[in-house]
């Protein structure tokens, strides 16, 4: 019922970005919706295919957290002035992917160490464009930049779930069920995606 | 038992999440507000030191409107008629100076003024210079049919120092008898210019001849003027183009040509 929720939430975030499409004007705006595309079908893909009992999802997913991280990395990157310290990080989160492809599975488990990492550079990223927005005229209207609330969900997304992370990855001896947490972080996330997709109005 | 750990460590998780989430969205938006609050502040101040810069020029400009040559020079002429016993003239005269004055300041105190008036107090001024120079120039004013003198707007005090470098060093130094045409023209929808040309000694000349006089008079009366301009586009009330031209170097006559092109986004309606 969640998951439901959850993806009808997404369908919602992509239809407001759809209907705002005409006031996208530059490329990072436009590509932000077709990541959310991406996104939307893969989870679509991965709903059909659980049916099939043999269907493992991991392709799936590690697929999509590569995309994500590598997509808001290189978003991030054509947003800020502190190039070096994005293409920096980029580069960092390139090596861990390397080793965590090295070390871990990509067909038959989670990438571990690309979703610690990613998250982690997520996070790092966030502050150095608040930094660079909070160093700009752009600041006076903070709440009408579409790119501020983007940066929030991520903000308020990879928060939560870095404990999660920890939690599911820590030596427990008890299944842990996440979903209401990872429900509720993705309300908020499409939430701010939503917000953002809203900022932009007609041109007087 | 196996359960109720597996809760308090959910319960926990999720209270450490939430936590987490409302104290970084309480910093997050209280630095932005804070820096938000500042950059308000910051703008506010520009604006107010701007438009006492202004106030500063268009008192700077009454001042030179005032320049006590042109107020003793032409109360001179207006004795020397006096002397002649020409009561008519000197009457004239005193009237056109007492009038001029008196335009002087009432303009001064406005945000703007119509193209009307400003041709009525230019007319005025000129008359009064032509009796201080003993009749040694002519002027000619020519206006556009099309343009609306009384609907088109411009600041005051813009125009009359322009009027008065043409004649105070350009067509006095002349040996010929000096010209000096001011036209008025629709350039397109509200936007208008205005051509100050004189057949003078020409701005390149006038500089070289009088180097050191005119960096302090010329060169400081057009630099005001053209802070006077950027102020107004940045107070976003005018956007006024302003051009400074030798005639030798366009036309290959003697003189100096100075275009001012208004640009009117906003037409406005009255005088304030």
């Amino acid at each position: 019922m969640l998951a439901l929720i959850s993806k009808l939430v997404l369908f919602l975030t992509l239809s407001t970005g759809l209907i705002k499409f005409k006031y996208l004007k530059t490329w990072h705006e436009k590509i932000f919706l077709v990541y959310l595309l991406f996104v939307f079908i893969n989870e679509i893909i991965v709903r059909f295919k659980l049916r099939n009992e043999n269907f493992t999802f991991y392709v799936n997913y590690n697929l999509y957290d590569i995309l994500t991280f590598s997509f808001f990395i290189f978003w991030i990157y054509k947003m800020v002035t502190y190039k070096k310290a994005v293409l920096f990080a980029g580069l960092l989160y390139f090596a861990c992917l390397c080793f965590s492809l090295y070390k871990e599975s990509f067909f038959n488990g989670f990438l571990n160490v690309n979703v610690f990492t990613g998250t982690i550079i997520i996070l790092i990223l966030v502050v150095v464009y608040y930094i660079d927005l909070l160093k700009s005229r752009l600041a006076i209207n903070f709440l009408s930049l579409p790119e501020f609330w983007v940066v929030t969900g991520l903000l308020v997304f990879n928060i939560g779930y870095l404990p999660i992370l920890i939690l599911i990855h820590a030596n427990i001896e008890t299944a842990i069920d996440t979903n209401m947490e990872m429900f509720i972080l993705n309300l908020l996330l499409y939430g701010s995606f939503i917000k953002a997709f809203l900022c932009y109005k007609p041109q007087n | 038992m196996l359960q109720t750990t597996e809760l308090n460590i959910m319960l926990i998780t999720s209270v450490f999440i939430i936590l987490g989430i409302i104290m970084a969205l309480v910093i997050l938006f209280s630095v932005f507000m804070s820096k938000k609050n500042t950059l308000i502040q910051e703008q506010l101040e520009t604006k107010l030191a701007n438009q006492k810069r202004q106030y500063e020029l268009q008192l700077n400009a009454l001042r030179a409107q005032m320049n006590p040559h042109f107020v003793h020079n032409s109360l001179n002429a207006i004795q020397y008629y006096i002397q002649l016993n020409d009561v008519e003239k000197s009457e004239d005269y005193l009237a056109q100076f007492s009038k001029l004055m008196r335009l002087f300041f009432e303009y001064s105190r406005k945000q703007h003024i119509s193209l009307e008036n400003e041709i009525h107090s230019l007319k005025s001024y000129l008359e009064i210079e032509k009796l201080r120079f003993e009749d040694k120039f002519d002027f000619q004013f020519q206006i556009d049919s099309d343009l609306d003198t009384q609907d088109l707007f411009l600041p005051p005090m813009i125009l009359q120092p322009l009027v008065e470098n043409a004649i105070n060093h350009g067509i006095f130094h002349n040996q010929t008898r000096g010209q000096l045409w001011i036209n008025f023209k629709l350039t397109e929808a509200q936007n208008f210019q205005i051509e100050i040309i004189d057949n003078g000694i020409g701005i390149n000349a006038a500089r070289k001849r009088f180097k050191s006089k005119l960096e302090q008079h010329t060169e400081h009366s057009g630099y005001v003027l053209e802070e006077r301009l950027g102020l107004l586009k940045e107070s976003n009330s005018w956007h006024i183009d302003f051009t400074i031209l030798d005639r030798q170097e366009t036309e290959n006559t003697n003189g100096t040509k100075v275009i001012l092109t208004f640009f009117t986004e906003k037409t406005l309606s009255h005088d304030h």
